[in-house]
């Protein structure tokens, strides 16, 4: 089996790609369309179903995910793009110390309601504060441009993203 | 506008080894060949069945496609370097009017695969880095089945979503100027939510003389015609003014005699109309202070 993203080789419609995909830290050969969207692949082929599905176009933010520590809309990424790329979902990161501060920081400060952008703001969240420990509401707000909420008007979830930063620097402290 | 989004149709799918291996592979594909950069314009419009491609040329993997270099005071981008890397490397080089475009260009998941190759040559009107090129006079490098050209800013854009480009040519680097330490620049825009496209922008390069006043400038629109555009009235009355807040401002208002602004769901023309001279201003006020600092 040739890895598809060799370059040179050239797959017709109808033939199915043979991906290797990197998702969570396990490695999976998944066979699929070259049409099919990494949201859907990670959903239905992979049975994660944190990833969740709204605009469908790259506007929600619901469908965030992490390719190589960075949030990316799986919604508008093919799965071929990501072949070779360490792909994280919510389900990979949850015995992340960092996510774990802001789980217990989203259910303290009701920063979720009907929970469907919640898996794509906490995705988002967890990759900014791994590399920006304190943040500035502006600069959340900002981060969070790109993940729409209908239920909470978005106050809860940047009280919550401020207090999981500090949870967590003062964790560090503590064990620094 | 359609209704809504579902699955891409079917196509076929190749990675291109190299620049003119893209240009075979999309010459073959008569028209039916797109190229995939990072996809963030081309899957939306997959999704919306607005294009239905027989063939995908992913140039993705293509050597030198990603790298930034600095070249005689010029910087030069490959085509698949995306927003998120110019973001990081503007902040690292204090360029201005880099980290000021690339915070407005979609939101940070887009940042994060979108290109600045894929973002030109998808020629969106409201597309901030069409005004900063415009600005700093920036040029494409294209590849195409009758070799290799260079096309300026200023010729790249036809129309709404359409560039200069023949079939199967395809950007491999764009070079912009980087401001010289007399000069500021800065990008400014008008949006309903930040984040969302523009509705009226402004790139502005600004060189100032020895005796305050405006030595040279270039001024690039974006959300304002069918294509980004140079502001022409602008830049004329400028040249020779001093560096007032109020001259600066009285030259923006001639802002009017260069665009023809569209209306649609994110804003009306008059209302691009409103806000133009005054975007434009605060861009030519920010580019002066700066021209008067260390940072480019």
């Amino acid at each position: 089996m040739s890895d598809s993203s060799a370059p040179g080789v050239r797959r017709d419609a109808t033939e199915a790609l043979d991906l290797r995909l990197n998702v969570n830290g396990e490695n999976h050969v998944i066979s699929v369309e070259p049409r099919r969207i990494l949201a859907d692949v990670l959903r239905d082929e992979l049975d994660l179903r944190s990833v969740h599905l709204g605009c469908e176009h790259g506007s929600c933010g619901a469908c965030t995910v992490l390719v190589d520590g960075e949030p990316a809309a799986s919604c508008v990424l093919l799965a071929a793009q990501v072949e070779g790329r360490r792909i994280e979902t919510l389900e990979g990161l949850a015995l992340d110390a960092t996510m774990r501060a802001l789980q217990t920081a989203f259910h303290e400060k009701f920063a979720l309601q009907c929970g469907y952008c919640t898996p794509g703001m906490l995705v988002n969240l967890c990759s900014m504060l791994r590399r920006q420990p304190k943040p500035s509401e502006g600069e959340i707000r900002e981060r969070l441009n790109g993940n729409l909420c209908r239920c909470t008007g978005y106050q809860p979830i940047v009280d919550a993203a401020l207090f999981a930063a500090s949870a967590v620097r003062d964790e560090m402290e503590a064990s620094g | 506008m359609p209704r809504g989004s579902v699955k891409p149709p079917s196509f076929s799918f190749a990675v291109a080894r190299d620049a003119p291996h893209a240009v075979a592979l999309l010459e073959e594909a008569m028209r039916g060949g797109r190229v995939l950069a990072g996809g963030q314009s081309l899957i939306p419009l997959l999704r919306f069945r607005m294009v239905e491609p027989s063939l995908l040329v992913d140039i993705g993997r293509i050597d030198g496609f990603r790298d930034i270099a600095v070249e005689d005071g010029a910087l030069r981008l490959g085509a698949c370097v995306t927003h998120a890397a110019i973001e990081r490397w503007a902040a690292d080089n204090d360029a201005d009017i880099l980290s000021d475009a690339a915070a407005l260009v979609g939101h940070v998941g887009i940042r994060t695969f979108g290109t600045i190759g894929g973002s030109l040559a998808h020629a969106d009107p409201a597309a901030e880095w069409a005004g900063v090129v415009l600005a700093l006079g920036g040029e494409c490098d294209v590849l195409g089945p009758s070799g290799l050209r260079t096309v300026s800013a200023d010729d790249l854009f036809a129309g709404p979503f359409r560039t200069s480009l023949a079939p199967a040519e395809i950007i491999t680097s764009i070079r912009m100027p980087l401001p010289a330490p007399d000069s500021g620049a800065a990008f400014e825009e008008v949006a309903p939510r930040r984040g969302d496209p523009a509705v009226a922008g402004a790139g502005v390069v600004l060189r100032a003389s020895s005796n305050n006043t405006v030595a040279d400038v270039r001024v690039g629109l974006i959300g304002l015609a069918p294509t980004p555009i140079r502001a022409h009235a602008v830049e004329d009355a400028l040249r020779g003014t001093e560096l007032t807040d109020r001259a600066l401002s009285q030259a923006a208002e001639l802002v009017n005699e260069d665009i023809s602004p569209p209306g649609d769901v994110h804003a009306s023309d008059a209302y691009r109309r409103r806000v133009a001279p005054g975007v434009t201003a605060r861009a030519l006020m920010v580019a002066r202070d700066r021209s008067r600092q260390e940072s480019r």
